[in-house]
């Protein structure tokens, strides 16, 4: 085999697989290492991925598991390793307001940047490829602002951050949220109504039915996307008004539905109420 | 121990010195006449104590003369090319071809140089190749993909010949580029009902970016993988298409650059980016000498377009993740290939993405373990000659995705068509090329 990092990771994958069928086996007096105490290990050793922080929030409650985030959140130097294991922190119930505060930070930033959005649209509202806008493009020059970086952190950056705030479900987020539906981005201006709908913050739906009147229409259809978070009449309402496909409407909802179960399965699992799949 | 003696021929009426190598009483001496020297019988007399070493005195003998007859033979000549291995330059006037020196050394002195090569397609003499003073010459090389042998003969004064030769392979300057051909994945949504989200999401800027983002974020978990991500067969298949198709690179004969030019490598409109020429000497089938790279800048990986925006930027991925492998050059243990490695595939985002979309249902495993690598490996054998393309397993010098186009010396080559997109997204990590032993 070749000496390659993918090489380690995969035989690491397997023994994962492995622990987690024979996490109770053992041989020959030796105890297979659970699927918990592997990944704890990689923790340790500072060689867990992404896949193994979202891993140990559908085990079972141990005494481990928060300290050895912790620890690795302090010796982690990459910013999305951090957020993840921040956001895994905060969801497995250490509401320290240095891991939330991590995750604002990020989250604020992406609310106030004031740049306009890089994007080109044509009449119909559809994207124009390969296209950035000239008021973006003069906007960079002004602010001294390199184009792609700036692109980059509107399209991909600026949102990432506030998914992994929003998937906390954490209530200190809820201004930041409220904050962000005047985002010149509606990439950030959706993430906002997701982050608001998990917090069902119905008291910003009328704000929102401000902001979905001031959006383009590629820009209104990303709103609406996110309104199923929502479980509220008000909120259905607007989806309705946005989307007047009901077919769509029951596609963009199972969507929700289907990540809302996701979440609700790894708690499920985490309280031994479901099995591990 | 080495000596060295006085010694003089009587007939000839020279002087030279002549060597010795032995101990425990007896020494073999070793005659070199004076040049010139006529062939016929001699007699000489060689001075024992006339050397720095007295070998008469150590081994207790009292006189230091020894004489005798000796029979001069017409000088064996020899010649020898010096310049080795050879040291193959690009023509600092004949842009595309390449120049190299070659000088002798040859014994007894005085004769005449004769160069030759069994390949004149590939090989010239930009100086006299014949002629007395023809001792060193200078070789005006075309790059065949082949090889030639140069022979140096060498004739002795006495009409004697002697011979050299070697042979040296210089490969054609081979440009691969890998490129996604955009119009081998046309995204089709006829299976689809038309208010399917994922053609909707897909379709307008905003929603795009927001369905990627919970794509990739989800595939970092178990929460992804076929059959688990709430998406219908039809609904990958398209997505699979969508995604590929609009993060297309153009083809590179239509890009306005030179594939060898600084502006198309700085593009990276394509996936993955080599050039790679070498030369070496060989001898029986296999390469005898280091092989020396004329074109050997790094290979690189190019920016997956965002699909979304059409965008060239590292939007949706972080940069390309490059393979252990990429960028080895070398050569196989068996001294017959020459090769060089540009292998890479998508940033983790592009990764998790994809785990979610194609990987397995759970107990999911680590996206970083789901996605292909691709890679192109340019191998030339020990005739110089560039190995025929190739794709299908591991040890195939192309992945059976994307496409590939071929250059020799910036023009084309050859195209090789991109594969099944459906295959490819049924491999793994595995999926990575194993360089041969």
């Amino acid at each position: 085999m070749k000496s390659n990092t993918n090489a380690h990771r995969f035989a690491g994958t397997l023994a994962l697989i492995v622990a987690g069928v024979c996490s109770t086996g053992s041989v020959a007096g030796q105890t297979t290492p659970s699927r918990l105490d592997t990944i704890l290990a990689k923790l340790a050793a500072g060689t867990a991925g992404t896949f193994d922080i979202h891993s140990l929030e559908s085990e079972r409650p141990d005494a481990r598991t928060l300290p050895a985030l912790r620890q690795a959140f302090a010796k982690a130097s990459d910013k999305e390793m951090k957020q993840r294991i921040a956001a895994t922190l905060l969801r497995l119930g250490d509401s320290s307001a240095l891991y939330f505060g991590y995750l604002a930070d990020f989250a604020n930033s992406a609310v106030d940047d004031p740049a306009p959005i890089f994007l080109v649209f044509d009449a119909e509202g559809k994207t124009v490829r390969g296209q950035m806008s000239p008021e973006f493009l003069e906007w960079c020059v002004r602010n001294q602002k390199e184009p792609d970086a700036e692109a980059q952190l509107q399209s991909w950056v600026y949102p990432g951050d506030l998914l992994l705030l929003a998937q906390t479900n954490d209530h200190r987020a809820d201004a930041i949220f409220r904050k962000g539906l005047d985002s010149p981005n509606p990439m950030v201006v959706a993430l906002c109504v997701q982050g608001l709908g998990r917090l069902q913050d119905i008291s910003a739906i009328p704000l929102i039915v401000q902001v979905a009147g001031r959006l383009p229409a590629g820009a209104r259809y990303a709103l609406a996307m996110e309104l199923p978070w929502f479980s509220s009449t008000d909120a259905e309402r607007l989806f309705r008004s946005l989307v007047s496909d009901s077919g769509l409407r029951d596609g963009l909802r199972a969507q929700v539905q289907h990540e809302r179960q996701n979440e609700l399965n790894v708690i499920l699992q985490r309280n031994g109420q479901a099995p591990r799949r | 121990m080495l000596y060295r003696w006085a010694c003089s021929f009587a007939t000839a009426g020279g002087q030279d010195w002549i060597w010795g190598d032995g101990d425990g009483g007896s020494i073999e001496v070793y005659f070199a006449p004076p040049a010139g020297t006529t062939p016929g019988s001699y007699t000489y007399s060689i001075n024992f104590c006339s050397g720095y070493l007295d070998w008469l005195e150590e081994e207790g003998e009292d006189s230091c003369t020894v004489e005798g007859n000796v029979e001069v033979d017409a000088a064996t000549p020899s010649v020898q090319i010096t310049s080795r291995p050879i040291q193959i330059q690009p023509s600092a006037t004949r842009p595309g071809t390449y120049v190299a020196s070659l000088t002798s050394t040859a014994y007894p002195a005085g004769g005449t140089y004769y160069w030759t090569t069994d390949n004149p397609s590939m090989v010239g003499f930009l100086t006299n190749p014949s002629g007395s003073n023809s001792a060193s010459v200078q070789l005006g090389i075309v790059s065949t993909g082949g090889k030639a042998t140069i022979t140096l003969q060498y004739l002795s004064p006495a009409g004697i010949s002697a011979y050299d030769s070697f042979q040296f392979a210089l490969t054609d300057d081979t440009t691969v580029v890998a490129w996604v051909d955009g119009s081998r994945a046309i995204p089709d949504p006829s299976p689809l009902p038309p208010d399917d989200p994922v053609v909707s999401n897909l379709g307008w800027g905003y929603s795009c970016g927001l369905t990627l983002l919970d794509w990739w974020n989800t595939g970092q978990s178990e929460a992804g993988g076929v059959g688990n991500n709430g998406l219908s067969s039809a609904e990958v298949l398209y997505a699979n298409q969508f995604l590929i198709h609009y993060s297309a690179n153009p083809d590179p004969q239509s890009q306005g650059n030179s594939v060898n030019s600084q502006a198309f490598v700085a593009a990276q409109k394509y996936r993955l980016y080599q050039r790679f020429q070498a030369y070496y000497e060989v001898a029986n089938g296999q390469i005898t000498s280091a092989p020396i790279y004329l074109q050997n800048a790094p290979p690189v990986a190019g920016i997956t377009p965002e699909p979304c925006s059409g965008m060239q930027i590292q939007i949706i991925s972080k940069a390309a993740q490059r393979n252990f492998d990429d960028g080895a050059r070398t050569m196989t243990a068996n001294r017959q290939l020459v090769y060089q490695v540009n292998e890479a595939r998508l940033g983790s985002a592009g990764q998790a993405v994809n785990q979610f979309l194609n990987g397995p249902p759970p107990p999911g495993q680590d996206y970083t373990t789901m996605t292909p690598w691709i890679w192109s490996v340019i191998q030339f054998d020990a005739n110089g000659v560039t190995q025929p393309w190739a794709q299908g397993n591991n040890s195939s010098n192309l992945q059976i995705f994307p496409a590939y186009t071929i250059f020799k010396a910036g023009s084309f080559s050859t195209q090789v068509t991109q594969g099944s997109m459906t295959t490819f997204i049924g491999l793994n990590s595995s999926s990575q090329y194993v360089i041969p032993k």
